[in-house]
């Protein structure tokens, strides 16, 4: 009967000590989470997306790969992709890409235009007669996962919409992309009017 | 007829002398000592700045980052710590004892059976010898320090060891550096090794190498250490930043000496 008793109690008392425990850890852990969020959203980037559209790759005419199909329903629109490839928290293609129709946008008599129009790095090739070069299809794989779309694998050009980055990334960015898919989309339109 | 034979002779006797130290890494290239360089011609980050940001930096008097100097001139001589004692109380004049130390670090430490560079020396100094405390990471007093020791150094070429017990270290060094990492999946050397001397956005981009740090930052209104150069540049690609006093930022930093192999030391540089 005692250990009847004292089994009883034990237990009581565990479990108590148990749902006490385990709801503060429930809360704590949703707190995180939500702390974790607002971070995220505002500490990785403009432009960054923690969801992944799905596509399909099929082989391109000009290069190894290609995504003929659109990520998104809405179609891309090219003047807000110039804006996307602009921004430096967003696509920030300018870091390493001569545009000419970009550059023709910077005022010269306007800091803040030159600042975001006028600085072009030349890391890759200009992006002028890309819409004549590649396929839209082709273009989107460029976009999304260059390491897949060009025949050199060890391209310096990140990819924009796989998460195929391995290593050290920022907590803040783990697990998102670059850009969302309707970003994708606007850059791809962009892209391909640059004829 | 002696006198121009003489002349002649003299002549020829100093022009390999003159054609080495013509490479100043600014105006002149400096060729690298060994054929696993990843560079064919080392250039300084100053060949990159304008004429009026490197005269400067070569003025003593302009130079922002020199207020520090003085002020590392001051610690150097002050007794801190149960032993009362001073830097200068074991190293006498830095003229000569610390000349040539820049070139050398980050050196292997005995004791922990590592390298540690400039910075992680002078606080085992000071916890060792002077028993005082060590300064925090990053600190005034800490870079004031470390660029006057390193001033004592001015122009003198790098040469870390590449080889003996450092040898493994600055293999990991290399590790880091031509890992990619971060969000945008790029390495150091992506940009230091293969695109530079090309423009990044706004910027161009040099080889990355660490022989001007501590340098002044005029967009900052700052001196800044390696590390919170190398931060910068983790932040550009979305990776982790670097802990100062870990192991991967010294041997990041031993990497980058050998890899500077050759150029002048330029503590303090002044940078855009
Ligand atoms: C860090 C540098 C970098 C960034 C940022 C970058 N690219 Fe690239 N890009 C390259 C390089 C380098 C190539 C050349 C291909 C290779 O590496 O084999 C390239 C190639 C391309 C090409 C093919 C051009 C041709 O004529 O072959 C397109 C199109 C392109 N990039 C679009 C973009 C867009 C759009 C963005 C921004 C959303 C962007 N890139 C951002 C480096 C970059
Ligand atoms: C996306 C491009 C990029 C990457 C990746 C990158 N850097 Fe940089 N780095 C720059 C730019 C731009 C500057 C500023 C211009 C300059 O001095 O080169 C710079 C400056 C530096 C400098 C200062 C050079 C000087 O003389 O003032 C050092 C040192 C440096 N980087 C080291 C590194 C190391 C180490 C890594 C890797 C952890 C790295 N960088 C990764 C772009 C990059």
């Amino acid at each position: 009967m005692r250990t009847v008793i004292r089994t009883f109690c034990v237990s009581v008392v565990a479990s108590a000590l148990l749902l006490g425990l385990a709801s503060e850890t429930f809360a704590e852990h949703e707190n995180k989470k939500k702390v974790r969020k607002v971070r995220a959203a505002s500490a990785c980037s403009a432009g960054s997306s923690s969801s992944v559209a799905r596509f399909k790759i099929e082989k391109g005419e000009a290069l190894p790969a290609s995504i003929p199909k659109a990520l998104t329903k809405k179609p891309g629109n090219a003047e807000r992709g110039l804006e996307a490839a602009v921004n430096p928290g967003k696509g920030n293609c300018l870091a390493c890409h001569h545009i000419a129709k970009v550059l023709a946008k910077a005022d010269e008599s306007d800091p803040e235009s030159v600042k975001l129009y006028g600085n072009h790095g030349e890391v890759g090739p200009p992006l002028n007669g890309v819409g004549a070069r590649f396929s839209k299809a082709e273009l989107r794989m460029i976009v999304v996962d260059p390491k897949k779309a060009f025949p050199d694998a060890d391209t310096v050009m990140p990819a924009y919409h796989a998460r195929t980055a391995s290593k050290d990334v920022k907590r803040a960015c783990r697990g998102r992309v670059m850009l969302s898919a309707q970003s994708v989309e606007d850059i791809v339109t962009f892209l391909e009017e640059l004829k | 007829m002696r006198r121009l034979l003489l002349g002649l002779l003299l002549g020829l006797a100093l022009y390999p002398v003159q054609s080495l130290a013509a490479g100043d890494g600014k105006t002149t290239a400096v060729k690298p000592e060994s054929k696993d360089h990843p560079l064919k011609e080392l250039w300084s980050g100053t060949h990159y700045s304008s004429p009026e940001v490197r005269k400067l930096q070569d003025s003593d008097s302009d130079n922002p980052a020199m207020k520090l100097f003085g002020k590392g001139e001051t610690l150097w001589k002050k007794a801190e710590g149960r032993a009362k004692k001073s830097c200068s109380s074991c190293h006498g004049d830095t003229a000569t004892s610390m000349k040539g130390a820049a070139t050398r670090f980050p050196a292997f430490f005995k004791l922990s059976k590592k390298p540690v560079n400039i910075e992680t020396r002078i606080n085992l100094c000071r916890t060792k010898f002077m028993q005082a405390r060590a300064l925090p990471a990053d600190s005034e007093p800490l870079m004031a320090l470390s660029i006057y020791v390193k001033r004592q150094s001015k122009g003198m070429a790098i040469s870390v060891a590449g080889d003996g017990p450092l040898q493994p270290f600055l293999e990991k060094g290399k590790d880091y550096f031509t890992t990619r990492r971060g969000q945008l999946d790029m390495s150091c050397a992506a940009c230091h090794d293969k695109y530079a001397g090309q423009r990044y956005r706004a910027v161009k981009m040099s080889q990355g190498h660490a022989n001007g740090f501590p340098a002044y930052s005029l967009s900052a209104k700052k001196t800044g250490s390696l590390l919170r150069q190398v931060n910068q540049c983790l932040a550009r690609v979305r990776a982790l930043p670097l802990k100062q006093g870990s192991d991967q930022l010294t041997n990041l930093e031993l990497y980058l000496a050998w890899r500077a192999g050759g150029l002048g030391v330029e503590t303090p540089a002044v940078r855009e």
